[in-house]
């Protein structure tokens, strides 16, 4: 599956690609609206390490914890050519998708969706902007950003649950 | 397939579908206060009320609960329906006169206040819709509030009103709550679900101290999850950042002249694992993390 692959030798850490994500999941077109009426938060973060910058957003595991773990079904994934997608309308905010997640990508916050259900929060995460390819359009931070540190292109998959367990080496520092 | 006419247009419903479901489908409006797509239909604050044809007289009913057994006509915008609805709206307000969520809602309703006096305190800030309830027990399986009163007194609350014994401190009541009453309190290391008093033990964040979850919460997911996730949720907890800030550190392990990344660029990541990171072979700078092993 074509996934969004990061190169932090030339990110700059300008947060051009977290302002495009929060916009094209707003329904407006307009970025002031969208970030402070709306409130519409990015899906991705920039995080330094050292003296680089690194885009991070959801890995789409093949054996993704948060999709098992959810107990609403609100997580799910399609297929396995297919992002990890939530469905916010069934989201009920328990957070364990949040616990359970390796890399801190998938998060609480406030819910503002057009159900007329004002509850108060959802989770939100990638989804490799579903609705813009959809459209035959690249995700949001890929085309946002000034320096290409972003693509979006298809790359070899690894067999199942090397990414999980890849996550435990480099969060909780076991060794494999 | 039965047709749905709403306000003089037709759709298309499937048998067994609410009209709630069929309106939302064709971006028709209902505001609804009680509904949540991961729970049963419960109808309890009428807030989403339509009228129905019965040949000759309509019927006012709740659009979340009302099934589609054959061609049906709905009204959701007659001046009936709304003033019905307009009505809900002011006797809930009565009861959480401060809540900002319901007070959006009713803006949106077009009401301004209410005209009734505010309830007795018990019921304060509650409009008793159960989903906190309904939640702990239908998808946390912890059932660990329920409604307990009856009348004026009735209310949500654990088992005698003490600290509860079942409650994991998910914090999912909190969450659907339409109206703002459930909180999560952090404490130094507990959790407390306000107002229900209850409290469980709080994990932080190993690294820099941050309140990641509930304890209980912990055990739960290592029931849920595969063996790697068992093995993660044994060790440390780490907060979001934290969690980041690792990943971050071991995608720029490998890029030439980063301090931080030394450490994490010694261990050896398992053979032919791709961390998807700067993989473009022309690059001599990028990173071939994964290519390791
Ligand atoms: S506390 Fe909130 S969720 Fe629970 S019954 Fe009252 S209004 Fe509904
Ligand atoms: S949403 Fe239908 S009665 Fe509450």
């Amino acid at each position: 599956m074509k996934r969004i692959v990061a190169d932090p030798s030339k990110c700059m850490a300008c947060r051009t690609c977290e302002l495009a994500c929060a916009l094209a999941h707003a329904d407006t077109e307009d970025l002031v609206e969208a970030i402070f009426e709306q409130g519409e938060k990015p899906r991705l973060y920039i995080e330094s390490a050292g003296t680089l910058a690194v885009p991070l957003q959801c890995r789409h595991c093949e054996d993704a914890p948060c999709v098992a773990v959810c107990p609403s079904k609100a997580l799910s994934r399609p297929s396995e050519a297919e992002p990890v997608l939530v469905d916010q309308q069934k989201c009920i905010g328990c957070a364990f998708c949040v616990q359970a997640c390796p890399f801190g990508v998938i998060r609480l916050v406030p819910y503002r969706g057009d159900d007329g259900a004002p509850k108060r929060l959802a989770v939100i995460k990638c989804d490799l902007c579903v609705r813009r390819q959809a459209e035959g359009r690249q995700p949001a931070c890929v085309t946002a950003c000034p320096v290409a540190a972003l693509e979006f292109k298809e790359v070899e998959e690894d067999s199942a649950g090397k990414r999980s367990r890849l996550a435990l080496e480099i969060v909780y520092g076991k060794e494999m | 397939m039965p047709t749905v006419t709403i306000d003089e247009k037709p759709y298309r419903a499937d048998v067994g579908e609410t009209i709630l479901e069929v309106a939302q489908r064709n971006g028709i409006w209902i505001p609804t206060l009680c509904h949540h797509q991961a729970l049963e239909p419960y109808a309890a604050c009428r807030i989403c009320v339509v009228e129905i044809d019965r040949g000759g007289w309509w019927q006012v009913v709740t659009s979340c609960n009302y099934p589609i057994r054959r061609a049906l006509t709905v009204r959701v915008n007659s001046e009936r329906a709304i003033r019905a609805r307009r009505g809900v709206m002011e006797l809930l307000l009565a009861r959480c006169p401060e809540s900002p969520q319901l007070r959006r809602l009713a803006n949106r309703m077009g009401v301004e206040g209410t005209p009734y006096p505010h309830i007795a305190a018990a019921q304060e800030n509650c409009i008793l819709c159960n989903l906190c309830v309904r939640v702990c027990s239908e998808r946390i399986g912890a059932s660990a509030i329920s409604m307990v009163g009856r009348g004026g007194d009735r209310t949500v609350a654990t088992p005698f009103r003490m600290s509860s014994e079942d409650c994991i401190g998910c914090g999912a009541c909190a969450a659907v709550c339409p109206v703002g009453t459930i909180d999560l309190i952090f404490h130094e290391d507990e959790v407390e679900i306000s107002p229900f008093e209850t409290r469980v033990t709080l994990r932080r964040c190993a690294e820099c101290g941050r309140p990641v979850g509930s304890e209980l919460v912990n055990e739960v997911l290592a029931s849920r999850g595969g063996p790697t996730l068992v093995e993660m949720l044994a060790g440390d907890a780490y907060c979001l950042r934290c969690k980041r800030k690792k990943l971050a550190e071991r995608l720029t392990a490998a890029v030439p002249g980063n301090g931080s990344g030394r450490a994490a660029q010694e261990r050896s990541l398992p053979g032919g694992t791709n961390v998807q990171t700067g993989l473009h072979a022309g690059n001599p700078r990028s990173i071939r993390v994964g290519e390791a092993g």
